[in-house]
C-alpha cells in the first residue's frame, strides 16, 4: 500500500509546485488575500482540528484589540459568546441579543459612573423599557395616527429634542448632585435614547414595511444595544438588512467566519502600517497615551491637522510639509477608521453575519461619490437611508436632476451636519458639557462643500454609466485612473480642513487660504 | 412570473449596467450590486423606472434596498406593487 500512496503523494506534490511556478505575482496575491473562499480551507476550517485552529486565532486576534488602537472596545468578552453562537446556530439571534447587549449595557453604564447596584438595574431596565416600548409601537405602526405614519422620523426626533429641552432647563451640573439624584438616572435613558435613535429608526422602518411582526423584541437587541460598534452609527444597519445576510448552512457559516479573521488580521496590518506612518513622517512611536518622540533624523516630522493648523497661527511651515501633512493625515485618518470597522465588521462576520465592509479601498476611489460608498459606508448608508431616499421620493419626481441635487444636499449636508450637532448634544447630556457652536460653522461649511461635490461626482458618474468603454493603451489608462485618485485625495485631504476635532470657522479658512499664498 | 415584466427589467438593466459585464452572466437571483453589474447610484435610476413604467409610489412605504437586490426581487416588487 506504502508504494502507490507515496506515488499519488509526489504527484500531488509535483503538480503543486507545478501549480505554484505557474503563478504569476498578482495571481499569487490574489490566492493570499481571498483566502477565506479558498475551497480546501473552508473544508479545513470545519474539520474539528481546523476548527480548532480557527476559534484559536480568534481568541489570539481578539485577546490583543485592547493594543489595536483606536479600537474603543476590549472584544475578548465576544469570545465565549462566538463560540456558543457557533454550537447553537438556530439561537445565535437571542444569544447575541442577550449576550452582546448585556455586555454593552454594562460598559456604557460602568462609563457613565453608574456603579450603585440599584441604579444599575434601574437604569438597565429603563434602557430596555425605552426599546420594549418603541418596539411596541413599530409593531402596531399600522394603527398610528396618519401625520405619525407618514413622517416616524421626525416625530422620533421631535420627542429626543423634548428630552433635550427639559434636560437644558435643570442645573448645570445636576449630574454630580446627590439631591439630583432621580433626574440624573432618567438623563442616563434621555443619553441612550440619543445615542440610539438612528437604530430605533431603522426598528420604526420594519414596523413601516411590516417586516417586524415576524420577529421577537430580543432579535431587535443585536443593534439596538451595540456593543459591536459602540457608536452611533449602525453598523450592519436594521435587522431586515442583517437577516438576510445570516449564514445558514455550517459551509456558509464558515465562509463568514473566515471572512471575519481576514477582516480582523487586516484591522492588525493597518496597524502596523500607522506605526510606520507615525515613527516615519509624524515622529511618534507607541500608543494609549505612552507616545515617545523618535529623532527627527528618522522621520519628516509632519503634523496632524489640528497641530498643523494650530502652528501655523505662530509660524507657517513650508509648503511641502503643509502638503505632505494634509495628505498623509487623511490617509492615516482614512486607516483608523479602517481598523475600527474591520474589527466591528469581522465580529460581526464571526457571528454568521455576511456583511459588507465599512471600509472597502477607499484611498483607490476615482470619483468623490465613489471615495464616500467606500470610507465610511454604514455612515453614508445611515444617511442615505434617512435623509437621501426620503427626500428622494418625495420632492421634484418630475425634474431629475433636482431631484438629485435636493436628495444629496438633503443626506450629505443637512443630515451630515444634523447627526454630528446630534452626537455633541450627547456630550451635553452624558458630561454636561458646554453646549458650544462654534465648531459647527466650520463643520457646517465641510458638509455643504460634500454635498456639492458629491452631487456634480454624481451627475458625472450618470454621464458615463452605459457608454461604451474607449479603448486606450495600458499606460494611458493607468494615468488617467492615478490622475483621478489625485483628484480623490486632494479634495478630501482639503475638506478635512474644515472637519477636525479643534475646528473653529475662521482659523480653518484663513489656514486654507494661506497654503494657496493668500494672507490675511 | 410575468414575462412580458421579465423583458422590460432586463431591457432597462442593460442601459445602465457596465457595458464590459453583459447581464446575461448573472442569474435572476445574484445580487445586482453584488456581481458588480451596478453601482450604489444606479438604483436611484431603477427607482425612476419602477415609478414611471409600472407607476409604483414608493413615497408612502419608502424603500427597502433589499426589494431591489436581484432582477427576482424586482420582478416580485412589481408583482406586488404595479398600478
Amino acid at each position: 500500500m506504502s508504494a502507490p500512496s507515496q506515488g499519488t503523494e509526489s504527484v500531488r506534490a509535483l503538480r503543486t509546485n507545478e501549480k505554484y511556478a505557474q503563478m504569476t505575482p498578482r495571481s499569487l496575491y490574489q490566492s493570499v488575500a481571498q483566502f477565506h473562499e479558498n475551497p480546501q480551507l473552508l473544508a479545513f476550517s470545519i474539520t474539528p482540528k481546523g476548527n480548532l485552529v480557527l476559534w484559536a486565532t480568534v481568541l489570539v486576534v481578539l485577546g490583543l484589540t485592547p493594543y489595536l488602537s483606536p479600537v474603543p472596545l476590549p472584544y475578548l468578552p465576544l469570545f465565549p459568546l462566538l463560540i456558543l453562537a457557533q454550537q447553537f446556530p438556530a439561537r445565535r439571534i437571542e444569544m447575541m441579543g442577550f449576550g452582546v447587549g448585556g455586555l454593552f449595557l454594562f460598559h456604557r453604564l460602568v462609563q457613565l459612573h453608574v456603579t450603585h447596584l440599584f441604579w444599575f438595574v434601574l437604569d438597565a431596565a429603563l434602557v430596555v423599557g425605552m426599546l420594549y416600548i418603541f418596539f411596541t409601537i413599530a409593531q402596531s405602526f399600522a394603527r398610528l395616527p396618519r401625520l405619525v405614519r407618514n413622517n416616524p422620523q421626525i416625530f422620533l426626533h421631535l420627542l429626543l429634542w423634548c428630552g433635550i429641552l427639559v434636560l437644558a432647563g435643570l442645573p448645570a451640573g445636576f449630574r454630580e448632585d446627590p439631591s439630583w439624584v432621580i433626574a440624573s438616572n432618567l438623563s442616563v435613558c434621555c443619553l441612550f435614547f440619543a445615542f440610539l435613535i438612528w437604530r430605533i429608526g431603522f426598528m420604526l422602518y420594519s414596523g413601516k414595511r411590516g417586516s417586524i411582526q415576524k420577529t421577537g423584541f430580543v432579535d431587535h437587541l443585536i443593534y439596538c444595544l451595540p456593543y459591536l460598534g459602540s457608536t452611533q452609527v449602525p453598523y450592519g444597519k436594521g435587522l431586515d438588512y442583517l437577516l438576510p445576510k445570516l449564514a445558514e448552512s455550517r459551509l456558509d457559516l464558515a465562509k463568514a467566519q473566515l471572512a471575519g479573521v481576514k477582516l480582523l488580521l487586516l484591522a492588525y496590518l493597518w496597524r502596523i502600517i500607522l506605526l510606520v506612518l507615525d515613527v516615519a513622517f509624524f515622529g511618534t512611536f507607541g500608543t494609549h497615551g505612552q507616545i515617545v518622540d523618535v529623532p527627527s533624523p528618522l522621520c519628516l516630522r509632519l503634523y496632524h491637522i489640528d497641530g498643523l493648523i494650530d502652528l501655523s497661527t505662530q509660524h507657517m511651515p513650508t509648503m511641502a510639509i503643509v502638503w505632505a501633512s494634509l495628505i498623509v493625515d487623511m490617509v492615516y485618518e482614512t486607516m483608523q477608521l479602517a481598523i475600527i470597522g474591520h474589527v466591528i465588521i469581522g465580529c460581526l462576520r464571526l457571528f454568521g453575519f455576511n456583511v459588507f465592509r465599512n471600509t472597502y479601498k477607499p484611498l483607490l476611489s476615482t470619483s468623490l461619490i465613489n471615495f464616500w460608498n467606500r470610507y465610511y459606508y454604514y455612515f453614508k448608508e445611515l444617511l442615505v437611508d434617512f435623509f437621501f431616499f426620503p427626500t428622494y421620493l418625495s420632492f421634484f419626481k418630475h425634474r431629475p436632476r433636482l431631484r438629485i441635487f435636493a436628495a444629496t444636499m438633503a443626506s450629505a449636508f443637512l443630515g451630515n451636519f444634523y447627526y454630528h450637532l446630534l452626537q455633541h448634544f450627547d456630550g451635553f447630556i452624558e458630561s454636561g458639557e458646554a453646549l458650544s457652536f462654534v465648531k459647527f460653522y466650520s463643520y457646517f461649511f465641510y458638509s455643504f462643500v460634500l454635498g456639492i461635490g458629491i452631487f456634480i461626482s454624481i451627475l458625472r458618474e450618470q454621464n458615463q454609466r452605459g457608454k461604451p468603454v474607449v479603448a486606450s493603451s495600458p499606460g494611458r489608462t493607468f494615468w488617467v485612473t492615478l490622475r483621478k485618485i489625485a483628484g480623490v485625495w486632494l479634495f478630501f485631504s482639503m475638506l478635512r480642513i474644515w472637519d477636525h476635532p479643534g475646528s473653529a470657522f475662521m482659523q480653518d479658512t484663513t489656514f486654507f487660504f494661506a497654503i494657496w499664498g493668500i494672507h490675511f | 412570473m410575468d414575462t412580458q415584466n421579465r423583458d422590460k427589467v432586463i431591457r432597462f438593466l442593460k442601459t445602465i449596467t457596465r457595458p464590459d459585464l453583459p447581464i446575461d452572466r448573472i442569474s435572476d437571483d445574484d445580487g445586482l450590486i453584488k456581481s458588480g453589474l451596478i453601482d450604489s447610484l444606479a438604483m436611484l435610476e431603477i427607482i425612476d423606472f419602477l415609478e414611471s413604467e409600472f407607476g409604483i409610489d414608493f413615497s408612502e412605504t419608502g424603500i427597502d434596498p433589499v426589494e431591489l437586490e436581484s432582477i427576482h426581487k424586482i420582478l416580485d416588487l412589481i408583482e406586488r406593487r404595479a398600478k
